[in-house]
């Protein structure tokens, strides 16, 4: 298990992690372009003590996770998606909810929020760069 | 066959599971003819287990289990019992319909056998029954909690009589919500069954309930208008004997005891519990609003569901006190979650019982007996509102002086010492560094003031004698009529800062229609009064030019709802110099 603010942006299906749910968009039916088959996806903000993130649900995901709840995460990705920086479970992960309420978390950094870049040394692999903003540009803070 | 409702993307429960695996694991051994060999210690747990889901689930050889278990057990049911304490606690919300009957039957089963610890599983079930919901499922729950008290009430004499006080509590509690609503007829069978219970445990056991201590009065005080409490509180003031509880010298017995933090836990669910014992020592000021709101919309937002606040607040006061630790870091204290609370309240009535939980120790604090935590969120919730949020210290401290003169005229003196030892051990504790902060507010001063000038009133005796007649007369009108008398004044005058603050005011209008109301009733007035009596002796005494002005705290119609004030006091001790 994985503190949120240490995944990195990465091609590959291995984020094991766990968080809280604190915000849903709404939910938008998308298109896949190869197959043309329509599915639904929901942005999501997520967080756990150490860090933020925007995460996809995907399918009937979209209305099986509420605010509130605390996710586990297996498998997971954080990846591009149409310029946009997204963890996700991805074809190969799934998420489960484990509970509710009884986790406290950070808004602020926000890993989606944050530039990334090649790492010079090792160009497999990213590092950040700068921070774009210091919450969710998506979900601004509420309180 | 299953044990619970799992909806998609949940995770398995590690308490089904265990349950599930042990059952099959020994399936072949829970069907007759039954092994005759003792189980090792690992093994018994394991059939314990596989037992109880087999109860449980399969319906239909329920009884076969039941029979198994009578023959393997080996530690008076402790193991069993403890087992399904974790389910009650754990799953109970999530078991299938079936499923939670099973275990209303089991449960009855464990009461015969006098099994260890059944008084524990007792309490985890009633703690499932939620205040202020009126879905067929939790009343259906509250019906079969209150039958079992009734039909096995010899059995859990011999288990553990505290058990009974433990359902007196929750039902007087209930009580205050079921009859709230009297239009509900699905209502009617279980209410009476509820006041049967109560009435029976107060009669029958009442040294038992000197034990539950103030908040007995608290809940009782609550239910007046119901006849046969009416009578049990007619007893408890003039009638001490009835209730052949040797020593038991009066209420001030009651006052003096501190109520265990066992029955606060009574009203409040398992989850709610952990969810505010996590939100007061892991969530930091200032991040709170997101876990608040989620911990409303899940208890709080669903209609009837506010006077739930009030057993919250009693829980932060008396059942959570945190650690120094916590004190000390940055996690959100407990005065600022009830400040949250009671800014939640939309109902006056909810909100004045609120106030009444959050005061309530400070009227009968004995530094012997009390625990100053109980009392400090009232405190500091006075003081940190100072700056932004005035009108909370305003209506709290006003409140708090309302209580101290009216809720209960015959022990004014308890009262007074009460909250003068409230503030004066806040003060030496360091709680609070001195009381300037509130006399040295200017938005304070009037009320300060006017407590200074009633606490001097000489003639305080006589006055109170006044105020007990007309709360006498006040307590046998019945709730519908406060109700209308209420909601015709919340909503005419709704911005109105006397109604919008902790106390409205019966006019001169109003109480001539209460007298034309008792005039036009065959109600026995207590002590043989009659309306006109009263109302003559009260005008003849202070005069005709003087208002009587009633207020009122908006609970449900009792002594310490109806907080009479004799506005112009000073006017009185003027004329009665004269005389």
């Amino acid at each position: 298990m994985v503190p949120l603010k240490d995944i990195v942006p990465a091609a590959q299906n291995n984020i094991n992690t766990r968080f809280i749910l604190l915000d849903k968009g709404i939910v938008k039916t998308t298109t896949t372009t190869l197959s043309q088959a329509q599915n639904k996806t929901c942005l999501a903000l997520v967080a756990d003590e150490t860090a933020a993130v925007h995460f996809q649900l995907w399918g009937n995901e979209c209305d099986a996770f509420e605010s509130g709840d605390i996710v586990e995460l297996s498998n997971g990705i954080f990846s591009y998606c149409r310029n946009n920086l997204l963890l996700r479970a991805g074809k190969r992960g799934k998420i489960e909810k484990v509970g509710e309420f009884m986790m406290a978390y950070v808004e602020t950094p926000n890993l989606s929020e944050i530039r990334w870049v090649p790492d010079p040394n090792n160009p497999k692999k990213y590092i950040q760069e700068a921070v774009i903003s210091p919450h969710s540009r998506i979900f601004p803070p509420k309180y | 066959m299953k044990l619970i409702q799992i909806s998609s993307h949940e995770a398995k429960n590690p308490t089904e599971l265990s349950l599930r695996q042990a059952f099959e694991l020994f399936e072949p051994k829970l069907r007759p003819p039954f092994a005759l060999t003792i189980p090792n210690p690992q093994e018994y747990l394991f059939l314990n287990k596989a037992i109880l889901y087999g109860v449980l689930c399969e319906t239909h050889v329920g009884k076969a289990h039941m029979k198994h278990l009578h023959a393997i057990v080996t530690d008076g049911y402790c193991c069993f019992v403890s087992l399904l304490v974790e389910v009650v606690n754990e799953l109970y919300v999530k078991l299938l319909e079936p499923v939670k009957s099973r275990l209303i039957w089991v449960t009855k089963e464990l009461i015969n056998v006098l099994a260890v610890g059944v008084e524990g599983l007792l309490v985890c079930l009633l703690r499932q029954i939620l205040g202020g919901d009126f879905s067929d499922g939790n009343l259906w729950l509250c019906f079969e909690m209150a039958t079992i008290f009734m039909s096995k009430w010899d059995y859990l004499l011999q288990v553990d009589p505290m058990i009974l006080t433990s359902g007196l509590y929750t039902y007087l509690r209930l009580l205050a919500d079921h009859s709230r609503f009297v239009s509900n007829p699905k209502l009617e069978a279980l209410k009476q069954l509820e006041i049967d219970f109560c009435i029976k445990v107060l009669k029958e056991q009442f040294p038992l309930c000197l034990k539950v201590g103030r908040d007995l009065v608290r809940l009782l005080q609550d239910l007046v208008h119901l006849p046969k409490f009416r009578a049990i509180w007619k007893d408890l003031v003039l009638n001490q004997g009835e209730f052949k509880a040797r020593g038991f010298y009066g209420i001030p017995q009651l006052y003096n005891t501190r109520t265990p933090s066992e029955y606060m836990l009574l009203r409040i669910t398992p989850e709610m519990e952990a969810q505010l014992r996590f939100l007061l020592t892991h969530v930091k000021l200032g991040n709170q609003k997101r876990h608040q709101a989620w911990f409303a919309k899940k208890f709080l937002w669903e209609p009837n569901r506010e006077t739930l606040i009030i057993d919250i607040v009693r829980f932060i006061c008396c059942a959570y006190h945190p650690t120094n630790e916590v004190i000390q870091s940055d996690v959100v204290p407990r005065w600022a979650v009830i400040g949250w609370l009671l800014k939640s309240c939309t109902k006056n009535y909810v909100e004045a019982n609120v106030k009444l939980a959050l005061l309530y120790d400070w009227l009968f604090f004995e530094e012997r007996v009390d625990n100053i935590m109980d009392i400090e969120p009232a405190m500091l919730l006075m003081v940190y509102s100072i700056p932004r949020y005035i009108d909370i210290t305003h209506t709290l401290l006003e409140f708090l002086f309302l209580l101290m003169e009216n809720y209960d005229v015959e022990h004014y003196d308890i009262l007074v010492k009460g909250v003068s030892t409230s503030f004066s051990v806040l003060v030496k504790r360091g709680v609070i560094c001195s009381l300037d902060v509130l006399t040295s507010c200017d938005a304070l001063s009037p009320i300060l003031q006017q407590a200074r000038q009633v606490g001097n009133l000489k003639s305080r005796k006589s006055v109170n004698k006044l105020v007990v007649l007309v709360i006498l007369w006040a307590t046998i009108l019945p709730l519908k009529a406060w109700l209308f008398f209420f909601s015709e004044k919340s909503e005419s005058k709704k911005r109105d800062p006397v109604i919008h603050d902790s106390a409205g005011m019966i006019s001169h209008s109003a109480v001539l229609w209460l007298l034309k109301y008792f005039n036009g009733s065959d109600f026995d007035i207590s002590r043989n009064f009659s309306i006109n009596t009263i109302w003559d002796g009260v005008s003849e005494q202070i005069g005709p030019h003087v208002k009587l002005k009633g207020h009122t705290c908006f609970t449900s119609p009792n002594l310490c709802c109806l907080c009479v004030r004799l506005e112009n006091s000073l006017h009185m001790r003027g004329r009665r110099t004269h005389c």
